[in-house]
């Protein structure tokens, strides 16, 4: 019933090389070094000076307490103690220290995709469920830090203990070392399969993990039509099986990993069986001292802790590998193209052209043909016409959102697709179709968290929008918080919030997409009446179907089918009796019925 | 001890989700138990081997007994090695499942809830809420608390079998363990309340994230990406900060579980030495009696964890629950009516707010059945709120909603919804193909998937896409015109013919052509249908039998649309504009 996989990006191959991931992610942590590196020396002390503990304990046994040296017990335990010590200060600076590079890192991983995201083009919006986006900032980031933290650092200590241990008990009895040793390999074959097999359960883990948070988005923002329609019990079963799919999925690495774990522990074993067999044998031949078997014992008991911490962190690896890849998959999305800064400031000084202009949003399907437009500066264009003809299309075009894949739009004489987009942007107030807010107070949306627009000229502004009175029926008046998309305020409130949003930036050149389609008449009218003086000499383009809306334009243009149909001014239209002069007659048609 | 100052929760209350969850496992909780026991107790009988066979070494036993003895360690070993891995795995396998069926259920809950959940919780919060929050709390569940009864069991049979070898050396052995508890108490909460800002940071992290991305044309449109990146960037180091901070507390709490585990040790080493030199211990039972010791430092240290653990998880269990346990706006009567196939709808003296803010007023209004009416009003005066009245999406403060003479709230909720056809004022559409968001769960089947198409005026929309039907909409809807998704939220109104329509102005975005086949096609095919229709388009409004016009949450007006012009009101005053047909003409 739901669509499965939707996006194709989404089926990206699973790909990527341990090792590319990790120069990739390398520069975000390499900066903590200063932290990372006195952490990796804290841990390689703590983890050094426990290896001592044994033998402290030989000396206990063998020395003093089998040469009842009391003395020599006392200085023993002493040493015992004054080394504990060490190892607790240094754990906890190396945990706090660890911990905040990996934080800090992560966060820079973090603003890093996210800065990237919001610098790609609108097409990669139009395929990514938002869902998904915040997994990829948040969820698959987080993965990645202890990469960099815990796991390379418990990763070098344990390899470290392994190798200082092998080489302490060598040097005790190499005899009694050999078979321990003997041991290792079928470890570092069990490891390197499991890694292998883990990785891809653990992306479709991260998939549906996706899958699952914009299911939720999605069914928040709809809840209301889901409830009418009492489809309920259908999302909650995609839930269900979402999350059904997940269980599996992480039970099966699960399954994996402790197939692994049993193989440690049960090496474990052998190696107890070993010693103690052997190493028995030889000490009741006399061949060798209770203390060193003793030694021996208490080291094979360690020997295991780093396995199973190494068996541990390819674990974690695996999973953070299945992070890297989606999120450097969101890295090398191409950004939106950045074009020259026109020097100084960008003015609009003639007219806005749309040169033969043909666009499709898939590159195949064209929405529009030939678009031939000119609007000149201080001029009010009317964009009118059947709804899907590709009004707003045009709009999204000369905000530069898409690339126009035939001829060119043109700002005086700069092409558009040449131009820098922040500088376009600057001189353009756009009201899109779809009105948008953000969290926050009223002021701080109606001035784009634009810190240095003053209160009053956002008050100005709704006032002129006639959105004010209705702001101070709000307990908290300009301070009120809008929730998410703003739906504490009614529909047409929005619109008038987002009116005046672009009134507040006082624009060279104001893009009104059917911004008061949901506002009553009365009201627009009061709107039209401030703005006209407002536009005095402003360039406009306005969208709109309602046909007062458009009164005061200059000249009217008719998209039809993606095509320009007719254009001129009101009486020009009518007197053609094409299409706008039906579109006029059917709407007022009410008033003959009178 | 509890932060926040809405919160009425206290210990006890806190965990609920997971104490719930182990009530509906009984069984299983048992099983588990059972098995920790076992897993225990082969674990520990492994250090007693090896205190047989290291004393027997000391006393000079027989080769052969000393192989016999060897093998019976190999044969426990291979028992724990299984053991160790069975039992994590089903504990692996029950945090999983808790995490699958809590999930479910809470969303299963929040699929049940009103406005007032989405005005307190935003997406970014629910989502974080219901994946980390929750998969901080299912490792809890039961990895945490099963690896802690395993550890309190360890400990136990250890300091048993140690009583048994040397009562005194066990009490000083052990008692410094009692320093954890007050360690404990000590710094719980403040574990709590870090980790409960760091997830809190989190959540505002997510939604930053949502907002950014849902509104990216604005975002663009205004040159915002740098102010958003910023935002995002304090916000960032703000939560840093606030992971450190939990990290310090936690990290002073595993540092001395440390402690005292190793202070065990030492104990043994110096005390037991000495007994050992005044012959009123055993070698052997030194070193059993160390490696006992030896083998409480894991357990101490899951004991700690499992404090810290579950400060996070309730935390955690408290981020879940708030957003189970908040109240959806309607509640299902116990026994529903089934509603009767026709009947007028009334609303009476109704007023409704939400939260504080008081949004209709008296109102009183009559949709008879097959009528058609008409609600007009200034921006903001309450009509898609009366809707949200009408659905039962929300109860009124005061006044009744009626269809077919009955309060609304005895019928059966979901039989009375489907009463309804609902062309929203957004779209709100879905990330599906077309035909799923037409369709909606309801499998009606490829003909009335036409029929309502057709009706909808989507038809030639549909032929021009390259997968028609089956072509994939983005979040939203995206890649359809604003006038293409209303078209397809009408579509969806249709299907099954249900007996009451309501178009919340649902056509704002079309062209005067288009609505005007639409209506036709509409009053030819819906003879006997109620329909309620919001517009500030005089030419739908003209034709409805009645209408009612709104302003600030009243009814000021009501009539037929010539009484109400005839009438020079608010009606007249709100749309005169659009029949000063010289005006226009004189542009
Ligand atoms: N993001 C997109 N991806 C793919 N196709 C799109 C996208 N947005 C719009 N289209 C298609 O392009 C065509 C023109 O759409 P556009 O939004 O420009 O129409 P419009 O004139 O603004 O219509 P309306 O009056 O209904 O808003 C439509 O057929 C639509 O389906
Ligand atoms: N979820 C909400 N939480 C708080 N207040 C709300 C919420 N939804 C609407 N309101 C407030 O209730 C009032 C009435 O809103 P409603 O959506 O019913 O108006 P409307 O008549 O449909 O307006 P419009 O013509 O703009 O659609 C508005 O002032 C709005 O701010
Ligand atoms: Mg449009
Ligand atoms: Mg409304």
């Amino acid at each position: 019933m739901f669509h499965h996989g939707a996006m194709s990006e989404e089926d990206a191959k699973f790909t990527g090389k341990a090792s590319t991931y990790i120069r990739r992610l390398w520069p975000f942590f390499r900066r903590y070094l200063r932290w990372a590196l006195p952490a990796a020396g804290l841990l390689l002390v703590s983890g050094g000076l426990g290896l001592l503990g044994p033998i402290l304990m030989r000396r206990a046994i063998d020395v003093n307490i089998g040469g009842k040296d009391l003395g020599g017990l006392a200085a023993t335990s002493l040493i015992y103690l004054g080394l504990q010590a060490v190892i607790l200060v240094a754990s906890y600076f190396q945990m706090v220290l660890l911990f905040r590079v990996g934080e800090s890192g992560a966060a820079d991983l973090k603003q890093k995709v996210f800065g990237h995201l919001l610098d790609l083009p609108v097409s990669f919006f139009d395929k990514m469920p938002v869902g998904k986006l915040i997994s990829r900032v948040e969820s698959d980031t987080e993965a990645l830090k202890m990469l960099f933290t815990r796991t390379s650092v418990v990763l070098l200590r344990s390899v470290l203990m392994l190798v200082g241990m092998g080489l302490i008990m060598a040097l005790a009895n190499w005899k009694l070392f050999l078979p321990v040793a003997c041991l290792m390999p079928p470890f570092v074959v069990a490891f390197w399969v499991f890694q292998k097999k883990v990785r891809p359960v653990y992306l479709e883990v991260r998939r549906t993990v996706a899958d699952i948070n914009s299911l939720v988005a999605e069914t928040l923002r709809g809840l209301p039509v889901v409830q009418v329609f009492c489809q309920q019990w259908r999302f909650g079963e995609r839930m269900d099986d979402l999350n059904r799919l997940k269980y599996r999925k992480e039970l099966k690495a699960t399954r994996l990993w402790y197939s692994v774990w049993f193989l440690v522990d049960f090496g474990e074993v052998l190696g107890f069986g070993l010693v103690l067999g052997l190493g028995g044998l030889w000490a009741l031949r006399g061949e060798l001292t209770i203390g060193t078997l003793f030694m021996f014992v208490a080291y094979l008991t360690r020997l295991f802790g780093p396995l199973r911490m190494i068996s541990d962190q390819i674990n974690i690896m695996q999973r953070a590998f299945a992070s890297a890849e989606r999120v450097f998959h969101m890295l090398d999305q191409e950004p939106e193209p950045d074009g020259r800064r026109v020097p100084g400031e960008l003015t609009f000084r003639e007219q806005i052209a749309f040169d033969e202009v043909g666009f499709a949003y898939d590159g195949e399907n064209f929405v529009l043909n030939d678009i031939d437009l000119v609007v000149r500066r201080g001029e009010k264009v009317a964009l009118v016409g059947e709804t899907g003809g590709g009004k707003s299309s045009i709009v999204s075009l000369l905000m530069k959102f898409y690339r126009v894949q035939r001829g060119r739009v043109m700002l005086d004489d700069h092409d558009l697709a040449k131009m820098d987009r922040h500088q376009l942007r600057g001189v353009i107030g756009f009201v899109p179709q779809d009105v948008m807010m953000f969290p926050g107070t009223v002021v701080d949306n109606l001035r784009m968290l634009d810190d240095s627009v003053p209160r009053e000229r956002v008050v100005e502004a709704a006032k002129r929008a006639r959105i004010h009175e209705s702001i101070l029926r709000f307990e908290k008046g300009y301070d009120t918080n809008l929730v998410e998309r703003g739906v504490n305020f009614s529909l047409g409130e929005r619109q008038l919030l987002a009116f005046a949003r672009a009134l507040v930036f006082d624009p060279q050149l104001l893009i009104l997409d059917e911004a008061t389609s949901s506002v009553d008449p009365h009201t627009e009218h009061l709107i039209q009446q401030g703005l006209e003086q407002l536009l005095e000499g402003r360039t406009a383009i306005i969208v709109a179907h309602r046909l007062a809306t458009i009164r005061m334009v200059d000249r009217i243009v008719v998209v039809h089918k993606g095509r320009i149909a007719e254009q001129g001014s009101h009486e020009e239209l009518l007197a053609q009796d094409g299409l706008y002069s039906r579109l006029y007659k059917l709407q007022y048609v009410a008033h003959e019925a009178v | 001890m509890d932060p926040r100052p809405d919160g009425p929760r206290g210990d006890r209350r806190s965990l609920a989700l997971v104490s719930r969850f182990w009530r509906e496992h009984k069984l299983w909780a048992a099983l588990l138990l059972v098995g920790s026991a076992l897993v225990t107790a082969i674990g520990l009988v492994f250090p007693y081997i090896l205190r047989f066979i290291i004393d027997g070494i000391r006393e000079g036993m027989s080769e052969a007994r000393l192989l016999w003895l060897v093998m019976l360690l190999l044969a426990f070993g291979l028992l724990r090695a299984l053991g160790e891995v069975v039992l994590p795995y089903n504990r692996a396998r029950t945090n999983e499942r808790f995490q699958w069926l809590t999930r479910t259920r809470v969303f299963r809950r929040v699929l049940d809830m009103g406005y007032s959940l989405t005005n307190r919780f935003p997406t970014g919060d629910v989502m974080e809420r219901l994946d980390h929050d929750l998969g901080e709390l299912s490792w809890f569940v039961c990895s945490a608390v099963f690896r802690c009864i395993v550890a309190v069991f360890t400990v136990l049979f250890a300091v048993g079998v140690m009583l048994s070898m040397n009562p005194f050396l066990t009490a000083i052995t052990v008692l410094p363990i009692g320093a954890g508890v007050v360690i404990w108490m000590k710094l719980g909460p403040l574990v709590y309340r870090r980790y409960r800002r760091w997830r809190e940071l989190i959540s505002a992290i997510n939604n930053r994230i949502e907002s950014a991305f849902s509104g990216v044309r604005l975002v663009k449109g205004y040159n915002m990406e740098e102010r958003i990146a910023a935002g995002f960037r304090a916000k960032l180091d703000e939560r840093v900060g606030a992971a450190v901070e939990t990290i310090r507390a936690e990290a002073r709490i595993d540092v001395f579980y440390m402690v005292i585990s190793e202070v065990g040790v030492l104990v043994v080493l110096w005390v037991g030495g000495l007994l050992v030199v005044g012959d009123r211990l055993t070698l052997g039972e030194f070193v059993a009696f160390n490696s006992y010791v030896m083998m409480l430092v894991g357990p101490m240290f899951d004991i700690g964890n499992v404090f810290v653990s579950g400060r996070r998880a309730q935390a955690g269990s408290e981020r879940v629950e708030e957003v189970e346990r908040h109240r959806p706006e309607v509640s299902r009567p116990e026994t529903g009516v089934v509603p009767p196939e026709n009947g007028d709808l009334e609303l009476s003296e109704v007023d409704f707010a939400y939260e504080r803010k008081l949004v209709l007023k008296g109102v009183s209004m009559k949709f008879p059945a097959g009528a058609r009416v008409g609600v007009a009003g200034t921006v903001g005066s309450g009509k898609s709120s009366i809707f949200a009245l009408l659905f039962r999406l929300a109860d009124p403060r005061s006044g009744t909603v009626r269809y077919a003479g009955q309060d609304i709230r005895e019928y059966d909720l979901d039989k009375y919804r489907r009463v309804f056809g609902y062309a929203p004022q957004e779209p709100m559409l879905f990330s599906d193909t077309v035909r799923n968001n037409i369709d909606f769960g309801r499998e009606a089947g490829e003909d009335e998937l036409k029929r309502v198409v057709g009706l909808a005026e989507f038809e030639s929309d549909l032929a021009e896409m390259t997968k028609g039907p089956d072509e994939m909409l983005g979040e939203r809807g995206t890649r359809l015109s604003g006038g293409q998704k209303e078209r397809v939220a009408i579509a969806r109104a249709l299907v099954g013919r249900p007996r009451v329509l309501v178009f919340d102005d649902a056509t704002s975005a079309l062209d005067a052509e288009t609505e005007r086949e639409l209506t036709e096609h509409l009053t030819g095919e819906l003879g006997g249908t109620t329909v309620i229709i919001v517009s500030h388009r005089l030419s739908v409004l003209a034709g409805c039998d009645h209408v009612y016009v709104l302003d600030s949450g009243e009814v000021k007006e009501e009539g037929t649309h010539d009484e109400l012009l005839r009438r020079e009101g608010l009606y007249w005053q709100l749309y005169e504009r659009q029949l000063m047909k010289e005006e226009i003409d004189g542009m």
